[in-house]
């Protein structure tokens, strides 16, 4: 690992018509960190999806994004204390948990077919735009050999759950 | 009577061999499906009735096999672990997991049921 390493990175997350500009300069640890602070803010997504929602899909949905992006932030726990080091705090994290905030918002507001809709377009638009930032900006980048294996696994991962996204918008204009 | 007895002798052994070519009991297989990637790796495969199935996960993530049917499912199949199940004749059909419904695969109803055929 070479946190020393620094990369420069401009990338928009765009979720649900909220735009995240980040411009920093990030290394494996900061860019592990991202990853920690995205699951957290997903889970955090569907524990509310799973208080307000009795639709099935976005209750399955919202299930297995707390499983899934628990077990990816474990591996980058568990990685992080086998190589000794710990995941960086750094502004692209910040803005995330930032612009979070309205979105967590409204799905505290919005109550039954507003709330799945809202839901299912935020997953969408919120996974399309974390793997895109991951594909293009991040493993690219990446120094160490088993940090950049972990963030391809958990990019297949993230892009199953944008398909699954994919298919709970379709099922909810149905 | 030598002759008599080779005659004998030779219609045992040609009934023993029809025999053996008509009532052999087919040898069950044991198949193995990885699921890796979000992906079941043999998206179709032939089975027959007794015929058992593992799938290991080889994902950091748990999966399940569902019937689309809902006639089996294996419940949660934690990373890096299997789980089998004993084909019946109405379990052939497409299947899915529960929890990522993009990755599906088949069972197919083998069409060699007759013959042993090798595990996959």
């Amino acid at each position: 690992m070479n946190p020393t390493r620094a990369l420069l990175i401009s990338t928009l997350f765009l979720t649900s018509g909220v735009t995240v500009g980040a411009q920093a300069k990030l290394n494996d640890l900061e860019m592990a960190h991202v990853a920690v602070t995205a699951d957290a803010i997903d889970i955090a997504y569907a524990r509310i999806a799973l208080a307000r929602s009795r639709t099935p899909a976005i209750r399955t949905f919202a299930e297995t994004m707390i499983r899934d992006h628990e077990a990816v932030t474990g591996q980058v726990v568990a990685l992080a204390k086998k190589l000794n080091v710990e995941a960086q705090d750094n502004d692209f994290s910040r803005t995330l948990v930032t612009n979070s905030g309205p979105i967590t918002a409204n799905l505290n507001k919005l109550r039954g077919a507003e709330f799945d809709k809202f839901y299912a377009q935020n997953e969408l638009a919120y996974h399309r735009a974390v793997n895109g930032a991951v594909a293009d900006q991040f493993i690219p980048n990446i120094q160490n050999a088993e940090v950049k294996a972990a963030f391809e696994g958990a990019l297949v991962i993230f892009r199953g759950h944008e398909q699954h996204a994919e298919m709970m918008v379709a099922g909810l204009k149905k | 009577m030598i002759a008599i007895r080779r005659h004998v002798v030779a219609r045992f052994v040609g009934a023993t061999a029809a025999l053996g070519a008509c009532a052999a009991p087919r040898a069950s297989a044991h198949h193995q499906v990885v699921l890796q990637s979000l992906v079941i790796q043999t998206a179709q495969l032939a089975v027959a009735p007794g015929d058992t199935v593992t799938w290991t996960n080889r994902d950091i993530v748990p999966h399940t096999v569902t019937a689309t049917s809902g006639g089996w499912d294996s419940g949660l199949i934690a990373a890096q672990a299997s789980w089998s199940r004993v084909i019946t004749a109405a379990d052939t059909g497409e299947y899915f997991c529960r929890y990522h419904p993009t990755m599906r695969a088949t069972l197919a109803r083998s069409t060699t049921a007759d013959a042993p055929r090798a595990s996959n």
